[in-house]
């Protein structure tokens, strides 16, 4: 294992290493030359730029403080706004000036927003190395700088490909639901176990989603409860009777039954196998009931119940290398992604049946699906994460300032975004425009006495919700629930910060830097004679301070009217409110507007805020972040939402069209397809210290060759077909220190490089490392990597 | 803004398997070094850095004193047996979630000596893979926000956070929660877990050979996860106390009892030897707990901004930072007078650690972060020591060598390498 190298199919690392540095400096000198030059470029920048570089990444990621009132207004890259004439040439220029300037042989374009440059990015690290958006901005820089690169498309989105094969481990509440829906029992056991990671707003990621110690324990206890429960009574969970049919006969139908029920798929000969030896096994020492115990709380721990496999049937591969997911898997999909649970009695025979193969097919169910009030609970949940709402329950209020703070006000709030997310969809016009603007509320003549508002009509019992109009009252739109207004306000007082924050993270898809380390960050203190807005004003006269929380602020100050949780106020303790704000740096939203109502109605318009809702959607219902090989597909999807003005239901059925429904891309290859072999999978040539005593490795194959005393290990990060990117770790296994050079046979051309240098002879590829690595300690390692057309 | 992503921190894991056993055949003797090494580690974290002027002791060295009214000056008693240690910068790291990423981990990358573990699940990988739970991360109201950079301190490699357990009563069910019924009715249900553990580990191994590496990754971690599950259903035990109270989870107002209940279990776990790496997590960085209980209305995260003119905001944060103090007193006292199984007191084997993310809380930077260390593994307590800007990777490796390892650098080594010998006698 020593000496074992991971080899990509598309590189050879040859047995012969030279340990010189005698090439060091030759891809500099190369580069200078042409850096002198200047842009070198493609016929097709222009439409490359927009496509593959503005629109998915600097206007997305960058123009938030890199606009002229952003916080990075005074740097070198300063975007110009879309609506501006001529905007995408003066930004193209912008980046092709960054893009030539390589001080340390890497792009500051590249340097900069990957946390590599010296002098860092104020902006924390935008894109990572090794991330599909570093490969584009690093194609970028190579076609800018050597007019290399000019094949690949410049069309947006050419592909639109689906994502990749997935395993997605069960959340917490499709947990408890499906567990209800196997056993007809309320379940609490998944609201139990820990928290899952939260990324992009949502804690559905599959990437994010594991199986940590703590959760494989809790996932254990609570499968050995929710088994002694079932076995409690056991006919109500047995199909058969193990006494008229034979306990073996009937343990066998239960697997099968369960099973299936279970893993969302027919088992096959060796599943049933396993559990009926796992059932025989305990049954022989400890009974019938027993057996069938332990094959309840093994299945419930089982990989096959807690991941959704989306990793499609080899045999039955689309076109292209992609692999078309099974009818389980799909049913599987539809059936999580709209009601939040397993699949139901007619999803299992459609997939029988092999009737969910055609666009159509899979339509209607989807459409079947959202029909039934089973899906109120994920159309409720998504509005509950996307605001942010799970957090009421926790958020912090000072009992002196507001004694009416409890949590029967807390849960009539959720129910009022439920009724009102729930009415809006199903009765309403259905759109994102409504879900801002609307100008009712649901509130109960409990919740309407707290807010201020009149009781509706007709409401029985002091906890029956009505719909209210809300002309006149200030409030308009989801954004003036008590739930949004309260979870992002203080535990004393209104927030403009965090409810301005909301609105550019969750409504505008803006992620906002952290405040600047050294800047103090004190949030005004409490004065009686001034107006939070007075006091928040320090943010706005102090430079530093003001770039950011002018992103921020104006947009907040349109909820002045609106207390720490959530009530109407005229006035602020006799202080006069002034409600004005405006929206700055957005892509394509602008306006002023003065309190609530004119907000909503400027967001309900909003491009931006259209887009960033129905690609939220796409990363709820995928469980996938919309960057990557998904790129491409959720802005096609956010494209035809806005331009449609289409309503949510449609969103979702749109979202059950596309190619990543039912299609994956298989795998990309293999990093060593045997990383224990010997031999052929080996490289770094071959020692004494071998203990498989094999030599040789790559191309040249069996010669011995010096013992080396370092390490060369490779991964590939990705892999799109025309290209690659690479990582290169070399460790220095030697007892002394080590300036290396690597020869190696590289698959293409080289784009772009970090961290090393290369030199070309003889079709071999050396590598030496830039100044600060060329040289290693002992057992110290040090990595580089390139990007490479093919 | 940067968001956490698994996949790309892991990217170099195919490297790391090539160059750990490397890193291990340079490793000497780990007892070589520190002949009366601890025998175990306590973490205790609280967030939202500090005000420096009224947190620093006055004096220096041996001679010391905390200030009437400071931070720490609920730790008086036992002054003795600490360190506190100023001037230990994060070095290129500032801000909440920086810092947090930065606290126990020391910024490792897969190549580096600790591989990218925190503080306690590298010592743990080190001496306490032969323990019931080899570590035990407890957790007071840590993830109502889920989990994230923020709201997480331990890591088993770069972006592999371990999450605490945040419920007293689910602790309490993991440490003797399966030890229920008589010697035969024990053998055979652990028996039947062993079988269905037996299975499980199949299933993994066969789906393993059906996905990508970037799947595989997530099962073999799921793996792992079982192997540490397996070697929790037995083990040291003792009698079980009385359960703790039950409060809510996320409750504000039960933030202290729940704090107590973590601390007991903790110091239980280290006495009947179920474990010898805890920690105890109070909130998260930006935590948001309103410490009512002092009077106060306004959030930790809140007050911990407070700038001098506001001196009812300072006021406020310095209660709530004494009463931080105050729970690790009290820590303190349990293990200064609880029994260790091999002889003495818990405290004379076991070294703390307090930490928090950030120096100065109003300039949201980590330099100075406050440390306090106490108890064994030969720090040469009763002092207050001031570093001048060293980087806390170093202190990192002196907790290391505390505990008898010898691992020359924890984290980025580019940062420093080897221990702060004023630590030690």
């Amino acid at each position: 294992m020593l000496r074992t190298v991971l080899r990509s199919t598309s590189i050879r690392i040859t047995g012969a290493l030279a340990l010189t540095a005698a090439f060091a400096g030759c891809l500099g000198g190369d580069d200078e030359k042409e850096g002198v030059n200047g842009v070198v470029g493609c016929p097709d920048d222009l439409a490359f730029f927009e496509n593959n570089i503005y629109a998915p990444l600097l206007e997305k990621k960058c123009f938030v403080c890199h606009s002229a009132t952003g916080m990075a207004g005074k740097s070198r890259l300063v975007l110009t706004p879309r609506s501006e004439p001529g905007a995408l040439e003066k930004n193209l220029e912008v980046a092709r000036a960054l893009a030539v300037d390589q001080p340390a042989g890497v792009s500051v374009l590249l340097s900069r927003p990957s946390g590599q440059h010296p002098n860092g990015h104020p902006g924390g690290t935008i894109v990572e190395p090794g991330s599909p958006d570093y490969a584009t901005l690093s194609l970028f820089v190579t076609r800018t700088t050597r007019g290399e690169g000019c094949a690949a498309p410049s069309a947006a989105c050419t592909t639109v490909q689906p994502g990749p094969r997935v395993l997605r481990r069960l959340t917490r509440g499709e947990y408890d639901a499906t567990i209800a829906e196997l056993f007809g029992i309320e379940s609490q056991w998944g609201a139990s176990f820990v928290p899952d990671i939260v990324i992009g707003g949502f804690d559905n990621n599959e990437d994010a989603l594991r199986v940590s110690p703590l959760f494989a324990d809790q996932v254990r206890r609570a499968a050995e409860e929710i088994a002694t429960l079932a076995l409690t009574n056991p006919s109500s969970i047995l199909p058969c009777d193990p006494v008229a049919d034979g306990p073996e006969a009937c343990a066998k139908t239960f697997v099968e039954t369960f099973g299936k029920r279970a893993f969302r798929r027919p088992l096959g000969e060796d599943d049933a196998q396993r559990y009926l030896a796992l059932y025989q096994t305990i049954a022989s020492k400890e009974g019938f009931n027993e057996g069938i115990e332990a094959v309840i709380t093994a299945m419930l721990q089982s990989p096959h119940f807690l991941y959704r496999t989306e990793l499609g049937d080899e045999s039955l591969a689309g076109e292209g290398g992609r692999v078309r997911l099974t009818p389980y898997e799909i049913a599987t999909e539809l059936s999580y992604m709209l009601w939040g649970t397993m699949p139901d009695d007619e999803l299992f025979a459609a997939a029988d049946a092999n009737a969910l193969g055609t666009p159509e097919q899979i339509e209607a169910q989807a459409k079947r699906l959202l029909q039934d009030p089973r899906s109120d609970e994920i159309l409720e949940r998504f509005a509950i994460a996307w605001l942010e709402l799970d957090r009421l329950d926790a958020a912090p209020k000072d009992a002196a300032t507001y004694p009416e703070w409890n949590a029967e006000i807390r849960a009539a709030m959720i129910e009022e975004t439920r009724l009102f997310v729930r009415h809006v969809i199903r009765n309403g016009e259905g759109t994102i425009a409504e879900l801002l603007d609307a100008p009712y509320t649901f509130v109960s003549p409990k919740l309407a006495a707290f807010y201020g508002l009149p009781a509706p009509a007709g409401a029985g019992g002091e906890n029956d919700f009505g719909m209210v109009e809300l002309e006149g009252s200030g409030r308009a739109g989801i954004l003036s629930h008590g739930s949004v207004l309260a979870t992002h306000g203080k535990p004393a007082g209104s927030s403009p910060v965090h409810r301005g924050k909301l609105v550019r993270e969750r409504l505008f898809c803006q992620p906002l830097p952290p405040p600047p380390p050294g800047v103090v960050a004190e949030p005004p203190p409490v004065d009686p004679t001034k107006s939070t807005r007075e006091r928040y004003a320090a943010h706005t006269t102090v430079d530093l301070c003001r770039s950011c929380h002018d992103l921020v602020d104006p947009i907040g100050f349109a909820f002045e009217h609106f207390d720490g949780i959530g009530r109407y106020r005229a006035d602020e303790n006799g202080l006069p409110i002034d409600a004005s704000g405006e929206i700055l740096s957005a892509p394509s939203t602008t306006g002023s507007f003065v309190g609530v109502p004119e907000l909503a109605s400027v967001l309900a318009g909003s491009a931006d805020a259209q887009g960033c809702y129905a690609r939220s959607w796409l990363r709820y219902a995928y469980g996938q972040l919309d960057e990557g090989r998904l790129a491409c597909l959720s802005s096609q999807v956010a494209d035809e939402f806005q331009k449609g003005n289409l309503r949510v239901l449609d969103l979702l059925v749109a979202l059950t069209r596309t190619s990543h429904f039912t299609e994956r891309v298989a795998d990309p290859p293999e990093p060593g397809g045997n990383p224990t072999g010997s031999g052929g999978s080996g490289a770094g040539g071959a020692g004494g210290s071998d203990p498989t005593g094999s030599g040789g490795a790559g191309a040249s194959g069996g010669d011995p060759g010096p013992t080396l005393p370092y390490v060369v290990a490779t991964t590939v990060d990705s892999d799109w077909g025309s290209g690659y990117q690479l990582t290169v770790e070399v460790t220095n296994i030697g007892k002394e220190s080590l300036t290396w050079s690597i020869p190696m046979q590289v698959d293409g051309t080289i784009d772009n490089i970090w961290n090393a240098s290369y030199t070309v002879t003889d079709g071999t590829t050396h590598f030496v490392g830039a100044a600060h690595n060329a040289t290693l300690a002992p057992g110290q390692a040090t990595s580089f990597g390139f990007v490479a057309t093919r | 803004m940067k968001h956490w992503n698994r996949r790309r921190f892991l990217s170099g894991m195919g490297a790391a398997l090539v160059a750990a056993p490397v890193l291990g055949l340079l490793e000497r003797d780990i007892r070589a070094e520190n002949a009366t090494p601890a025998r175990r580690l306590v973490v205790f974290f609280s967030p939202n850095g500090t005000i420096h002027k009224h947190w620093r002791p006055s004096g220096s060295g041996a001679n010391f004193s905390f200030p009437a009214g400071s931070v720490l000056e609920p730790l008086a008693a036992h002054k003795s047996r600490l360190i506190v240690c100023d001037g230990i910068d994060f070095h290129g790291v500032d801000n909440h979630e920086a810092g947090m990423a930065a606290m126990l981990t020391g910024g490792g990358t897969v190549g580096t000596e600790t591989a990218g573990k925190s503080l306690d699940q590298y010592v743990a990988s080190r001496i306490g893979q032969n323990d019931r739970f080899s570590s035990l991360e407890l957790g007071v109201q840590t993830s109502a926000w889920g989990g994230g950079i923020q709201t997480r301190i331990s890591y088993a490699g770069p972006g592999q956070f371990v999450p605490p357990d945040d419920s007293p009563k689910s602790v309490y069910t993991r440490m003797f929660g399966d030890a229920v019924g008589g010697p035969g009715e024990l053998d055979a249900a652990l028996a039947r877990k062993k079988s269905i553990l037996d299975l499980l580990r199949g299933e993994l191994g066969t789906l393993r050979g059906r996905v990508g590496s970037q799947e595989r990754e997530k099962l073999d971690e799921h793996l792992a996860s079982l192997k540490k599950l397996e070697s929790g259903l037995e083990g040291p035990l003792c009698a079980p106390p009385a359960a703790p109270p039950s409060v809510g989870t996320y409750d504000n107002d039960a933030f202290p009892t729940i704090g107590k209940s973590q601390m007991d279990l903790l110091v239980l776990a280290l006495a009947c030897d179920m474990t010898r790496v805890a920690s105890v997590q109070w909130n998260h960085t930006v935590g948001p707990v309103v410490m009512s209980w002092l009077g106060v209305a306004e959030g930790h995260h809140g007050l911990s901004h407070s700038d001098d003119s506001n001196s009812k905001g300072v006021a406020e944060f310095i209660a709530t930072e004494r009463w931080y103090a105050e729970q690790f007193a009290y820590l303190l006292e349990r293990l200064a007078t609880t029994a260790d199984p091999q002889g003495g007191m818990l405290l004379d084997s076991t070294v703390v650690l307090w930490c928090k993310e950030l120096g100065d809380s109003r300039l949201h930077d980590c330099k100075s972060v406050p440390f306090v260390l106490a108890g064994g593994g030969g720090l040469a307590t009763g002092r207050y020591l001031s570093f001048g800007g060293a980087p806390h990777n170093r202190l990192l490796v002196s907790v290391c060598h505390a505990l008898g390892l010898d691992n020359k650098t924890f984290g980025d080594p580019a940062k420093g390498s080897g221990p702060l010998p004023e630590l030690f006698a």
